[in-house]
């Protein structure tokens, strides 16, 4: 945290700086509404959130305005229609996917259903080495394939599709900081109890990463891939982590989006974003999928408005009005 | 008196180490060889001892089969080319890097008039013999170190490891091999190895970690081995470009086949036969031991050389093979057949026949290729009797044609398919033996017959191959 705080300043300085005055104007914009940003406190830990938050975005407001050049760069080029055969790639939903994976991929088809561009899905044992970043889920359009929510919303918004264009500049860049902070700590949170916890890796994760290959293939790669997960883990600096400091990040986490959201109907009133897809496609997953032990699920379900939250957005897009609560719907998890 | 003959006599025609003695210059010593017979022709000999010397870590009873025949020998000339039979086959073993025959009458309180003794004085090769050596190819370099143990183990044993280190990839290879005492081309091999191939023409990258244990044994006139191979795959796309659907092959599989080869060869040579003829036959069964890859593979080549006029050869070959998936899963693109090259037919580009997707070639599940050559030497043969032999002009007519089969429609629609639409092609060229394992050749291409979606090379084409239509 302090490493990041030191990092940010010294950005917030360049960023400041007469030379670049497009960047320039927009933290002046930033600065005015900091206060409105950290008004809204009403816990300690909240506190530390909203500051967290704060901090991204002010990284986020030139990325952002970067990002906006990009993709109305791209819009100009590529205004082709949204084909008929578009389809989501994603591994085998019924015995292999993982929490973090299927999170992910919700996410996205979420994210898709919002904007009203129809996918197929379709589920392959060799997802993963399929997609040009090697994550899942990614979708093929046209000739085009793309990767992850980032890389696709940028891509739907070159087709002519976003969710994000209401949004004034800040909206824009505190939507990108929450979606930075779901990412960084929800995803992370899912790979590290996924991966790095013994019994969870034992029983739940390698058995089902390997389900699609035969003696020995499987326990290489699953030990292969949680190997990698940990490199990882310990370069994000989660690596010291216990269970007990993921589950009260995952509870930080969940505070923060939980106030941030209030009463809302979606993150930024009547409107859904990519944020809103993003927030549901992890939050479901996890209060749907049994791992272990109910821990993680537990924490997530002590937010009522977040899990309101899921249940209109599971209703609203996949159709299911009659349901009671959101977490009876288990085909969508895994059923582990 | 004897051994004033026999030394002077001395050298039958011996080559050091080379094992693929040419067979024409065995012919051109035996006149030689007639007129000393008269001579010695009637002195009746006993082979008394036979001593190997300078036997280090070589275990004697190895060697013992390979030089029992000495023994058999009734007359000077037998023992003397029975020795040089032994010494061909001592250095046939791997395991020596000097063999010298001394025959010499026997002496001691046992020793016969007419005995002999033969001595054969050995020099072993060293226990670790290491190379070194860069490479710079595309855009990469690579470092290559390999170690080899012959004789590791006292009774032929080698040992090889080669390890290279690229700036791209690393790829090893272990493998021990084991001959039967007495039998040297009986013999077993095991294999561990890892090694990456990028495939431009499919955009695909293969990376394959495996073990295969090999048995190789003569069986009547063919060669025959038998191989069970356990490979770890991984597919890839070499660019983002590549086609989606070399993209949907991507990922792991393992494979886990039984082949079976049988080759008969009586070609005078590999590369650049006058004569002989060439039947392989190669079966491979993946699924049955484990693995996620199951079919069956048939891959035959025929090969027939005679002389023709003027020191020319007419050469015929064909290649056929079919693919068959067990299962009901598709084929694996690395599994499938592919043609067209500088080697094969000609005329077309590297694997650029049949089936593809974006510019990728997939493959296909059946194939056959035919070619009909003429080769004659150089014009004016310069270089004659040399540096020149390694070269030959060639005329040839190729032929072929790659596609994929339905199994719903039986053989007769299968053999239609592959009559029609035939790619062929002609033209001239130079051949280059390099070594007696590859060849180079620079041909002038007419392709015929193309299809869409084949790539040509129209013109001028140039490459290299181990195996040639």
């Amino acid at each position: 945290m302090m490493h990041r705080v030191e990092g940010n300043r010294s950005l917030g300085k360049a960023a400041v700086a007469p030379s670049n005055t497009a960047v320039y104007e927009k933290s002046v914009v930033l600065n005015s509404t900091l206060p409105a940003i950290q008004s809204c406190k009403c816990s300690d830990v909240a506190h530390v959130m909203s500051r967290y938050m704060v901090l991204y975005i002010n990284v986020r407001v030139s990325l952002a305005n970067v990002c906006l050049r990009k993709s109305l760069h791209m819009l100009s080029t590529a205004a082709e229609p949204w084909p008929e055969n578009a389809t989501l790639y994603q591994p085998l939903s019924e015995e292999q996917i993982l929490l973090s994976d299927n999170a992910s991929s919700l996410a996205v088809q979420t994210y898709l259903r919002m904007c009203n561009l129809p996918v197929r899905v379709s589920c392959r044992a060799n997802a993963e080495f399929m997609s040009p970043s090697g994550k899942v889920p990614f979708i093929h359009v046209g000739n085009q394939v793309v990767s992850e929510l980032g890389p696709i919303v940028q891509f739907t918004r070159a087709k002519g599709h976003s969710l994000s264009e209401g949004l004034d500049d800040v909206q824009r860049a505190e939507m990108k900081a929450y979606m930075e902070l779901v990412n960084n700590m929800l995803l992370t949170a899912e790979l590290y109890i996924q991966w790095c916890d013994d019994t969870t890796a034992t029983e739940v994760s390698r058995p089902r990463y390997s389900s699609p290959y035969s003696w020995p293939l499987n326990h290489i790669l699953a030990y292969q891939k949680q190997w990698e997960v940990r490199r990882k883990m310990n370069a994000v600096g989660w690596g010291g982590k216990s269970l007990e400091q993921v589950y009260e990040d995952v509870s930080q986490c969940c505070q923060a989006l939980s106030q941030r959201l209030g009463t809302q109907l979606y993150f930024f009133n009547k409107q859904p974003t990519e944020l809103d897809a993003l927030v549901y496609g992890h939050i479901f997953t996890i209060i749907t999928t049994q791992l272990t032990n109910n821990e993680l699920a537990e924490r997530v379900q002590n937010f009522s408005n977040l899990l309101s939250f899921c249940k209109r957005i599971d209703q609203t897009y996949f159709g299911k009005p009659d349901e009671s609560s959101a977490s009876s719907r288990h085909s969508k998890g895994p059923s582990l | 008196m004897g051994t004033v003959h026999a030394r002077s006599l001395d050298p039958l025609p011996m080559h050091g180490r080379d094992l693929g003695v040419n067979h024409d210059d065995m012919e051109g010593m035996e006149p030689e060889q007639a007129t000393k017979q008269e001579i010695l022709e009637n002195r009746n000999v006993v082979v008394q001892h036979v001593n190997i010397e300078g036997l280090g870590r070589t275990k004697e009873d190895y060697l013992g089969y390979e030089i029992a025949d000495v023994f058999n020998a009734k007359n000077l000339i037998d023992v003397m080319k029975k020795s040089h039979d032994a010494r061909m086959r001592l250095l046939r073993l791997g395991i020596f890097k000097e063999v010298e025959v001394l025959i010499d009458v026997s002496e001691g309180s046992d020793a016969l008039p007419n005995g002999l003794d033969v001595t054969f004085e050995v020099t072993e090769l060293k226990r670790l013999t290491g190379s070194y050596n860069t490479m710079v190819g595309n855009n990469e370099g690579s470092m290559v170190l390999g170690v080899k143990l012959p004789n590791a183990l006292g009774r032929g044993e080698k040992v090889t490891f080669q390890f290279s280190y690229g700036t791209k990839e690393t790829s090893y290879g272990l493998s021990f091999f084991k001959p039967q005492p007495g039998h040297f081309e009986r013999n077993f091999t095991l294999n561990l190895y890892k090694v990456t191939g990028q495939f431009p023409w499919s955009s695909l990258k293969e990376t394959d970690r495996g073990v295969s244990t090999e048995l190789n044994f003569p069986l009547w006139m063919s060669m025959h081995t038998l191989k069970w191979e356990g490979v770890w795959r991984e597919l890839g796309c070499l660019a983002r470009s590549a086609s989606f659907a070399v993209r949907e092959e991507s990922g792991h599989s393992l494979k886990s086949s039984l082949s079976h080869t049988m080759a008969i060869d009586t070609r005078n040579s590999a590369i650049l036969p006058r004569r002989g003829a060439l039947l392989r036959i190669n079966q491979e069964l993946a699924g049955y031991t484990g693995g996620d890859a199951s079919f069956l593979k048939e891959d035959v080549e025929l090969q027939l050389n005679r002389p023709f006029l003027f020191g020319s050869v007419l050469s015929a070959s064909l290649w056929g093979g079919m693919l068959v998936p067990i299962g009901g899963k598709p084929s694996c693109i690395a599994d499938r057949f592919y043609l067209g090259g500088p080697t094969s037919v000609r005329g077309f580009g590297m694997y650029s026949i049949g089936p593809q997707s974006e510019g990728d070639y997939l493959g296909g599940e059946a194939y056959w290729a035919g070619g009909l050559h003429l080769y004659t030497p150089l014009p004016f043969r310069p270089g004659r009797g040399g540096f020149g032999d390694l070269f030959r002009t060639h005329f040839f007519l190729n032929a072929g044609n790659l596609c994929n089969l339905n199994y719903g429609e039986g053989p007769r629609a299968h053999l239609q398919k592959l009559a029609e639409c035939i790619r062929w092609s002609y033209g001239a060229g130079i051949v280059l033996r390099l070594g007696n394992i590859a060849r180079l050749e620079l041909n002038y291409c007419i392709p015929m017959g193309v299809q869409s979606g084949d790539r040509i090379c129209d013109g001028v084409q140039f490459g290299a191959g181990i195996r040639f239509l």
